[in-house]
């Protein structure tokens, strides 16, 4: 890569100045000679110089394909759901179902033609890799060759060497594969920077997250109530779940305070519907709301949590019991 | 320029063997793995409280500390007032609470949830139905005007570009965020959400427009 990025400045400069004096050409073959020097130890071969480059490229496509099949298991989730949902709901709201569910067969005709985007892209890079990877290695052999007929081994560094480098690049059987490798190293970079530049997208375009419906109430879906897990896109649709906590205890008012306070600081109840409480003789009703993805599990122990603390007790209190 | 980039968005979380225990600290979040008896006995602290689980866990996989983002939009209020004359606009970022969860990876890589742990300054609401309504989430942060110098362990930091596209002055009571999990970035050990652009119309109606993340070349070529 390096070398090629010094190819196109010894190309540059070439075109720009046609009458090179011999002294500056002899000083910059002296400084190629000494880039590779340097680069004795990188590998002679352009393929195996390139495969950076295409292990990059191919975790590029790699991603696209994660992507592509996160995108295909998402629109059969909301497929399912719409189908879930579709036997539920009330006959008003079957035309929001159907509507969902022909975005979601549009959703999926975007996902195929996506995919096929995404194969064409992969061959035409790896064609670009290997004409690029070709075109380098006829041109480094040729100059090698050049070189090698121009000057034997072991000779010593003359004035003429600069002209030989130098005719050998104007070569136009060197220029054009030279010209051709390196437009193709700079359309793949070029592309590369365009598939990589972030654009603003607005959060309601096609290609960006489209907000969730308004969830139905909870009764319309029959999910009031019921036990168990809920996966995530179900449970944004259901609404709360209300847990109803009887607390036993002799002071219902210094109780619900003590509630109050403590049910406001947990992130697993909602802040709105705000907590209820009614004091009995004896006894204190506490009503609260959490989100329809809770399980039974933690339902049950953030009540068993809420009865142990309206009476008085804290977790400390309870575990050393 | 050069940041050293730390997978904050997911953590091994090593299992301890017979009578040993495992600690993770992550800001004001401690955990605690004790192996008692064949079983995990699981202590978390979040700053507030403290909340114990028991785990069952097979010999074979791997048990992970992985951030995801809120689940429903977060209503941000700044703790300073915003107040944009027509035209006017304002940069700088916010801080979002992000959640951790506990998840155990089998050897062939699926995933599964085992212990949600929300942040204790996240607080959830249910606005009702119809628009505008749905869950929403709540927290409160400072207008933060540069990135340097904010430590933020559990929260994700938002850069934001408040515009006020109205005829009026503008004091919005809350920023509406949406985060999605392919927004948040781990950068210089720090979780970082994409970029966001808070349109108002008014006071009231606010666009969001987000600058999806891409995926740096560091990270592509490791």
């Amino acid at each position: 890569m390096r070398l090629g990025g010094l190819a196109v400045v010894l190309l540059g400069v070439a075109a720009a100045c046609d009458g090179f004096g011999d002294s500056r050409m002899q000083r910059l073959e002296e400084e190629v000679r000494a880039l590779r020097a340097a680069q004795a130890g990188a590998p002679a071969d352009v393929t195996d110089a390139m495969a950076p480059l295409r292990s990059a490229v191919e975790v590029l496509v790699q991603r696209g394909e994660v992507e592509r099949t996160r995108w295909t298991a998402l629109a059969a989730e909301i497929d399912q759901l719409a189908t879930l949902v579709q036997g539920v709901v009330e006959a008003g709201r079957r035309g929001e179902v159907d509507a969902l569910r022909q975005r979601i067969g549009e959703l999926e005709r975007q996902a195929a033609e996506r995919a096929k985007a995404q194969d064409e892209d992969r061959d035409l890079l790896l064609r670009a890799l290997e004409a690029t990877a070709n075109k380098l290695e006829a041109f480094l052999q040729q100059a090698r060759v050049r070189k090698g007929a121009a000057l034997p081994e072991g000779a010593v560094p003359e004035g003429g060497r600069g002209s030989t480098l130098w005719r050998s690049v104007r070569d136009p059987r060197v220029l054009w594969p030279l010209g051709l490798a390196v437009v193709g190293v700079v359309g793949l970079l070029a592309w590369s920077r365009r598939r990589r530049r972030p654009s603003v997208l607005p959060l309601d375009a096609p290609d960006a997250f489209v907000d969730a419906p308004p969830p139905p109430s909870s009764k319309e879906a029959g999910l009031d109530g019921r036990d168990g897990y809920l996966t995530d896109s179900m449970a944004s649709l259901c609404g709360p779940l209300s847990l109803l906590v009887e607390v036993r205890t002799a002071n219902g008012e210094a109780a619900s305070q003590r509630l109050s306070n403590w049910l406001a600081q947990d992130p697993r109840v909602l802040a709105r519907p705000v907590p209820t409480f009614e004091v009995r003789p004896g006894v204190l009703h506490a009503r609260f709301y959490v989100a329809a993805g809770m399980s039974l599990a933690e339902r049950n122990s953030l009540a068993a949590e809420v009865r142990a603390r309206g009476c008085g007790e804290s977790h400390a209190d309870r575990r050393s019991a | 320029m050069s940041f050293k980039p730390l997978n904050v968005l997911r953590q091994n979380v090593d299992l301890p063997g017979p009578g040993e225990t495992t600690r993770v600290e992550r800001g004001r979040l401690h955990l605690l793995l004790e192996h008692k008896r064949g079983g995990y006995l699981l202590v978390t602290h979040d700053g507030v409280r403290s909340r114990r689980y028991w785990l069952g866990l097979p010999a074979s996989g791997t048990l992970e500390l992985r951030v995801r983002p809120p689940d429903h939009r977060v209503q941000v209020n700044v703790q300073e007032v915003l107040c944009l004359a027509p035209g006017g606009r304002l940069r700088g970022y916010v801080a979002v609470p992000v959640l951790h969860r506990l998840v155990w990876v089998r050897p062939d890589g699926s995933a599964q949830a085992l212990v949600d742990l929300p942040p204790p300054d996240l607080q959830t609401a249910w606005l009702g139905e119809g628009e505008g309504g749905g869950y929403a989430h709540s927290a409160a942060s400072p207008f933060f005007v540069e990135r340097r110098g904010i430590d933020h362990e559990l929260a994700s930091l938002v850069p934001v570009s408040v515009r006020n596209d109205s005829d009026v002055v503008v004091r919005p009571p809350h920023l509406a965020i949406t985060l999605r999990e392919r927004d948040l970035l781990a950068l210089d050990g720090r979780l970082l959400a994409a970029p966001r652009r808070i349109v108002f119309t008014s006071e009231q109606h606010q666009r969001e427009l987000v600058r999806p993340l891409p995926a740096t070349l560091a990270e592509v070529l490791g």
